[in-house]
């Protein structure tokens, strides 16, 4: 073997070596408490609140990421780069400072009364986590499509349009099936974005209130359980956590790639 | 026929036109160099560029309709074939935006695609399609709507040499099979002679001569056009000339050159010579560094 | 990107953030550089979060007393996480908890230490937003309430007001999770006491707050609550220690802090057996929790680590001075003088003796200690 595909390898070990350590270390440390952490009721909850939080985040991300995307891959405008800047700033700014944020701007201030009004309850409640996390999360989806659709040929939508396709039915039917796969990306990423948030929760929905009940999101559940109640608990609930994550990241590639079999 | 009146387009840095351009035949060729605006007066005619000037088809101004109402399918370079569909799909897609009827558009999809020798493709995706292939299934998406005129950008440039002269007579055909005009851009000079009706050649931006094929390749008026159809250029003081390869004889004559180098070709050895300080080919024999006696046959006049 | 590029980035980035550390160093230690012959090691005190303001103003009374003593960036953090952080740096001279237990479940387990000495006492406060008109009401009756004579029935009256208008209103109330945050269970503590005290009912203010789960707002910590405050969503902080309300409110504009009676703020050691007549339990994260409810007491020790033990004794005697006593009560901590000793008496230093005595001395305070 070469001496650099060697060491091409070794740091490539090393790094993967890396990642799994700890992972492994948890579901080792974890895994005999595993089935008692998928008995506790609460806990249950808590991972369907994330759930629930995560999946309309996605949603959000998705439906408004596809149009930003096209726009910053296809179109040439002059606040570009400061745009490009401003969609950064959830990845750059500590998520404890963009829960702040939220606060500020949908309970507080501007828009927060109106929202109050109309019955839109922001701190601990569903619509408030969902923005947040939204908001932290929305740039990786738009980042993925981005350059999903800057890898794209132009050509195609000029040639739909030739072919008598009208503009949204151009992008509708070239466009979005062309990068279909972005667009999953772009979902799965986000969900997961939302899934690890803890820093924004902390401030804008410490638990969510479901009729009379409080319920902690998954992040948050777990952080109790280290300072509250010690390592062991919190181990139990970590490891759960991540065995479920990674079986709804299968599950979701499973599916996606069976819906892509229809298609290839 | 088409006719373009003053039209002008900015894009980017570039400025296309002003291209005045009347196209009355069945097969017009736009040939010039790369980053002349071929592309982009084809973009123009399907209105898939925002331009200033008036677009006349027909008899019709359609300088202010949307591309899908136009009539005028464009094919670009690189065919831009969904592969996110089969090919059937592909030939289907003109007709569907049009609200053709199910069975109909089954019906003319097929048709085409027998005629074009795509039949067997059509539940194929056009990613495991040879580049004949793809061009075909362009070709049949395009004419599967009958359109009025057919845009093609450098429809032969993917092609391999052994298929390019099938592919030629098969666009040649299209007017007549068809009912369709056709617009071909391209940079080779023989696609231009070979396929075109008339030729317009395109530099700059602009159209800066057309005719039939024959007037431009024989007796090109400007240094440029000269240039594209393969002609060699002299200054000299009396005004420019155009001379080929094979009309600068050596051996006697009146001028003398000296040999600058020496490369194969196919049809012999060809010499690079020195002459009134400028460089000229001629197919010949010689040794680097000798002289030889020239003379120059068919001189074209040309403006400079 | 270009590799030259990303290379140059980083290379500045380190370059920037080590140079403005190295920079901020040296300013810091300006001051006691030229003395570092005589004290290299560094005296680092690690206390309590809610000891930050009091133990800041110490240690700035400190230094100008000991200018040849280095005396290190102070850590303020929750006191379970000191104690274990402690543990594992054994960097501190002096450890200041918020509790009794803290030390010597963590430390004394260590042999890191065998005896805390209690020095002070705090006391539950409620802050209250004066730009509501709850807020404002709850105020205005706290300062009629402050005029009667206590256990009178004008009094009684006015408290049972105060409390019905927190917990009995649509008023939004803000605690501390009782898992994260000692003040969680000790607000649940106060409550009931309230609830006992008032309407001879523990249950009754409890209930109407931590039933309700629209009623109360709980974050990890009762800063996050006045961040939230600051922003209009909650009307009352229950988790408030009246050593850190005093300098918060100064910084909000338009809050105040309202003082307990004796017999719910857990700030009295005489108390400490009337506290004991209720207990907070918390279900969280699938366990439920109970926590005795016992005085706000702050202990602290000299490890057996520490660096700099003769800086810490020091600090100790300024502690117990009277300027220093002046200092803690000036930050909402009442002093315990003497020094109450849990654990080994003999261990602790001698020039503290006279400021201290042993737990054997005072039984009285003993429920108030593990």
């Amino acid at each position: 073997m070469s001496l650099f595909k060697a060491s091409a390898i070794s740091v490539f070990s090393l790094t993967v070596g890396f990642f799994l350590y700890p992972l492994l270390l948890l579901m080792y440390l974890g895994w005999g408490s595993l089935a008692s952490a998928f008995a506790t009721r609460s806990f249950l909850q808590s991972l369907g609140i994330t759930v629930a939080i995560s999946t309309l985040a996605s949603a959000v991300a998705v439906a408004s990421g596809i149009p930003t995307a096209y726009v910053l891959a296809r179109y040439e405008f002059k606040l570009k780069p400061l745009v490009d800047a401003v969609l950064d700033i959830p990845i750059v700014v500590p998520h404890t400072v963009v829960g702040l944020m939220v606060v500020l701007a949908f309970a507080s201030y501007g828009l927060g009364p109106a929202l109050g009004e109309l019955g839109v309850q922001i701190i601990d409640a569903l619509p408030g986590a969902v923005i947040a996390v939204s908001y932290l999360s929305a740039t990786y989806a738009i980042r993925t499509i981005e350059s999903a659709v800057r890898l794209l040929d132009p050509e195609l939508e000029n040639a739909a349009r030739s072919l008598g396709a009208s503009p949204f039915r151009a992008f509708a039917e070239v466009v979005l099936p062309s990068i279909r796969g972005a667009v999953l990306d772009g979902a799965l990423l986000s969900w997961a974005r939302s899934v690890s948030e803890a820093g924004a929760l902390l401030v804008v929905a410490y638990y969510v209130i479901l009729g009379n009940s409080s319920i902690y999101p998954a992040s948050i559940y777990i952080y109790q359980a280290y300072i509250g109640l010690g390592i062991n608990e919190a181990i139990k609930y970590s490891a759960a956590l991540v065995l479920f994550v990674l079986a709804a990241f299968l599950a979701f590639r499973v599916a996606a790639s069976r819906v892509g079999a229809k298609r290839r | 026929m088409l006719e373009l009146r003053d039209v002008r387009a900015k894009i980017g840095e570039f400025q296309l036109g002003p291209v005045d351009l009347l196209d009355d035949v069945d097969y017009l060729v736009i040939m010039g160099p790369n980053g002349a605006g071929k592309t982009s007066l084809l973009k123009v005619v399907a209105g898939l560029l925002k331009a200033e000037g008036v677009v006349v088809l027909d008899g019709v101004d359609i300088s202010k309709l949307p591309p899908e109402r136009r009539n005028v399918v464009y094919v670009p370079q690189s065919y831009a074939l969904f592969d996110h569909m089969t090919v059937f799909s592909n030939i289907e897609f003109g007709l569907r935006m049009r609200g053709v009827p199910r069975n109909e558009r089954r019906k003319t999809v097929v048709e085409v695609a027998r005629r074009l020798g795509v039949e067997d493709l059509l539940s194929r995706r056009p990613s495991q399609l040879s580049a004949g292939q793809r061009q075909r299934v362009a070709l049949a998406r395009a004419l599967a709507i009958r359109p009025r005129l057919l845009l093609l950008d450098e429809p032969m440039a993917s092609l391999d040499p052994d298929i390019r002269e099938a592919a030629s007579s098969l666009l040649r055909g299209l007017p007549s099979e068809y009912g369709t005009s056709v617009i071909h851009v391209t940079h080779d000079r023989e696609e231009a002679y070979s396929l075109g009706d008339k030729v317009a050649v395109m530099y700059e931006g602009k159209i800066i001569e057309a005719g039939r094929p024959e007037e431009i390749f024989r007796r090109p008026r400007s240094a440029v056009t000269a240039k594209m159809v393969g002609l060699q250029v002299l200054r000299m003081e009396d005004g420019c000339f155009g001379v080929r390869p094979e009309d600068v004889v050596v051996g006697s004559g009146p001028l003398k050159a000296r040999v600058l180098g020496v490369v194969r070709s196919l049809r012999g050895n060809k010499a690079l010579l020195e002459i009134f300080g400028q460089q000229l080919w001629a197919y010949v024999d010689g040794e680097v560094g000798r002289y030889v006696d020239v003379e120059l046959r068919e001189l074209v006049p040309l403006e400079c | 990107m270009d590799l030259k590029g990303l290379v140059l980035g980083l290379v500045i980035g380190l370059v920037l953030g080590f140079g403005v550390l190295y920079g901020l160093s040296r300013t810091n230690g300006a001051s006691t550089t030229t003395a570092s012959t005589t004290a290299s090691r560094i005296f680092s005190v690690g206390a309590a979060g809610t000891l930050k303001f009091a133990f800041g103003k110490l240690l700035e009374i400190y230094s100008q007393l000991y200018p040849s003593v280095s005396v290190g960036q102070p850590l303020f953090e929750g006191s379970g996480k000191l104690a274990q952080d402690e543990v594992a740096s054994k960097q501190f001279s002096l450890v200041a908890a918020a509790d009794t237990a803290t030390i010597p479940n963590v430390l004394f387990k260590n042999n890191l230490a065998d005896y805390e000495i209690a020095f002070g006492v705090t006391q539950m406060a409620i802050i209250v937003d004066l730009n509501t008109t709850v807020g404002r009401e709850v105020y205005d009756l706290w300062k009629q309430a402050q005029q009667y004579q206590p256990l009178s029935v004008q009094w009684n009256a006015t408290w049972s007001e105060i409390f019905k208008a927190i917990a009995l209103s649509s008023a939004k109330v803000g605690v501390s999770d009782p898992f994260t945050d000692p003040s969680g269970y000790q607000a649940i503590c106060m409550i009931k006491l309230a609830g006992l005290t008032f309407f001879n009912n523990a249950s009754l203010l409890y209930d109407a707050i931590y039933g309700n789960p629209s009623k109360y707002v709980m974050r990890t910590t009762e800063v996050d609550l006045l961040s939230l405050m600051a922003s209009g969503q909650i009307d009352f902080v229950l988790s408030a220690y009246l050593s850190n309300a005093i300098p918060q409110v100064q910084e909000y504009k338009g809050l105040a802090y309202i003082t307990l009676p004796p017999q719910v703020n857990l700030g009295s050691l005489d108390y400490a057996s009337y506290y004991h007549s209720v207990n907070a339990t918390w279900t969280e994260a699938g366990r439920t929790k109970t926590f005795a409810c016992n005085p706000v007491i702050y202990t602290f020790t000299v490890p057996k680590t520490a660096p700099n033990p003769e800086a810490a004794v020091e600090f100790a005697l300024l502690l117990f001075s009277p300027e220093g006593q002046d200092v803690l009560r000036s930050y909402g901590i009442q002093p315990i003088s003497p020094g109450v000793v849990y654990g080994n008496y003999s261990d602790v230093p001698a020039p503290l003796k006279p400021f201290t005595v042993p737990l054997s001395q005072v039984p009285q305070y003993a429920p108030a200690f593990p």
